[in-house]
């Protein structure tokens, strides 16, 4: 009794897995970060670097970051990100001894 | 002198090749406001789309939209279209480039995965042989003597120098691994090959990367192949991909191009013409449900240089000893060439 009820259980496991990974989100197919060692930025033919947060590979010479879609890099620079640089914050005065 | 002449003529060519890659990363970059400037003034260059003139700034976009919607049919319709012939070319292709195991593999505009699938076969069947040979090299009967004289059933060192010449005593050294990435500017194309390339069960032997021929996303000298079948005719600067094609190849490196071409006999010329107007965009509409996209593809073929023309446009972008073999009398044709 407990067998059969085993083997069931174990298929139903089994569909719900399949089922589960079919809806996932097809962005969320891991990155292979050995990528890094084929490709480069394609306008300015050095490495990128992977952020994973964003899932981007970015060119922090450009500052520009390409996106990664269902695990593909894409690097066409048209489709490129450009990043905006943080705005240094001002000093108040200079310190005083 | 003829030999300083030579080497200025190669890098004259690498030069422009340099020039144009130069240029296109600052035309990129300036592109926005370059296109509307040259809009106001009108005069931003036409180019085809097809029998269509069109501005070059759209003409990526077009074949990208293109591309997006025939990708689901795509395999379906080559086989409609070509009644299978196209796996013909295509096998004939992999013949021709004959990768050795170790060769990485650059197949641009390879979407779905044709080239790629047949070459991970292709090494694979290679290493099998290997294997096969060096096994048997070495299962001498104890009994038999080789030709030395030895008596002993080892290899004798005759064995071991063909077996070093062969690469089989590589097992100490570092091997290169072979390699293929799959390039190709439209997302949709490279998810249908990712797919049936998971059917297949190969999906751990393949890269794939969305990018432009024109701007590779690869460093130079890093490929000893590059493929590209029937896709260089969608490209918007031909001589752009080719220079991109001779800068990611290593020296010694070969470019092979499998393409539409020109038939030369006018009776063959005139049957595949009708074919071509009459049926395949009627295939298209009926299969694809999209007469338009078949109606360009077909189009674009005949605007592409014939086979002399665009030998001497591989040649202009540095490869040497430039060939081509026509197949089914020049509906399609093999271009090959040498980083040398």
């Amino acid at each position: 009794m407990a067998a059969p009820m085993a083997r069931g259980a174990s298929r139903l496991s089994l569909v719900f897995r399949r089922l589960l990974h079919s809806t996932v989100p097809s962005r969320c197919q891991e990155f292979d970060t050995k990528m890094l060692e084929i490709v480069v930025c394609p306008l300015s033919k050095k490495p990128l670097r992977y952020d994973p947060e964003k899932n981007e590979l970015v060119s922090d010479e450009l500052s520009v970051a390409y996106p990664i879609v269902n695990g593909i890099p894409n690097l066409i620079p048209e489709d490129a990100r450009v990043i905006k640089k943080p705005e240094e914050p001002q000093d108040n005065g200079a310190k005083e001894q | 002198m003829a030999a300083l002449r030579s080497v200025s003529l190669r890098v004259g060519r690498i030069c422009r090749c340099s020039n144009r890659i130069t240029v296109s990363r600052r035309n990129l970059s300036e592109q926005t406001s370059s296109d509307e400037t040259d809009k106001e003034e009108g005069t931003e260059r036409s180019t085809h789309f097809g029998f269509e003139s069109i501005n070059e700034s759209e003409k990526t976009g077009k074949v990208h939209e293109v591309f997006s919607n025939v990708a689901s049919k795509y395999d379906i319709m080559n086989d409609a279209m070509s009644l299978g012939v196209h796996r013909l070319w295509k096998d004939r292709f992999m013949q021709v480039l004959d990768p050795l195991p170790g060769t990485r593999l650059l197949d641009v505009a390879g979407g779905t995965g044709d080239i790629a699938f047949r070459f991970v076969n292709w090494i694979k069947q290679k290493e099998q042989q290997r294997r096969k040979t060096s096994g048997a090299e070495f299962r001498l009967n104890p009994l038999e003597t080789d030709e030395s004289g030895s008596d002993t059933g080892l290899p004798s060192a005759e064995d071991y120098l063909y077996s070093e010449q062969r690469g089989d005593l590589s097992d100490t050294e570092e091997k290169k691994d072979s390699k293929v990435i799959i390039c190709d500017i439209n997302q949709s194309m490279l998810e249908v090959g990712k797919e049936r390339a998971k059917k297949l069960g190969l999906e751990d032997d393949l890269v794939w990367v969305t990018g432009n021929a024109e701007e590779l996303p690869f460093p130079d000298n890093s490929v000893d192949a590059y493929t590209i079948a029937f896709g260089i005719r969608n490209v918007t600067h031909i001589e752009k991909a080719l220079c991109e094609a001779y800068r990611v190849l290593t020296p010694g490196g070969r470019f092979l191009c499998l393409e539409f071409s020109q038939v030369s006999n006018p009776l063959i010329s005139s049957v595949y013409d009708l074919y071509s107007f009459q049926v395949i965009p009627v295939l298209g509409e009926v299969i694809a449900s999209d007469w338009k996209s078949y109606q360009y593809l077909v189009e674009s073929i005949r605007r592409f240089p014939n086979q002399e023309d665009f030998a001497e446009m591989i040649r202009e972008a540095g490869f040497r000893m430039v060939t081509y073999d026509n197949l089914t009398s020049g509906v399609a044709a093999i271009h090959s060439g040498f980083k040398i």
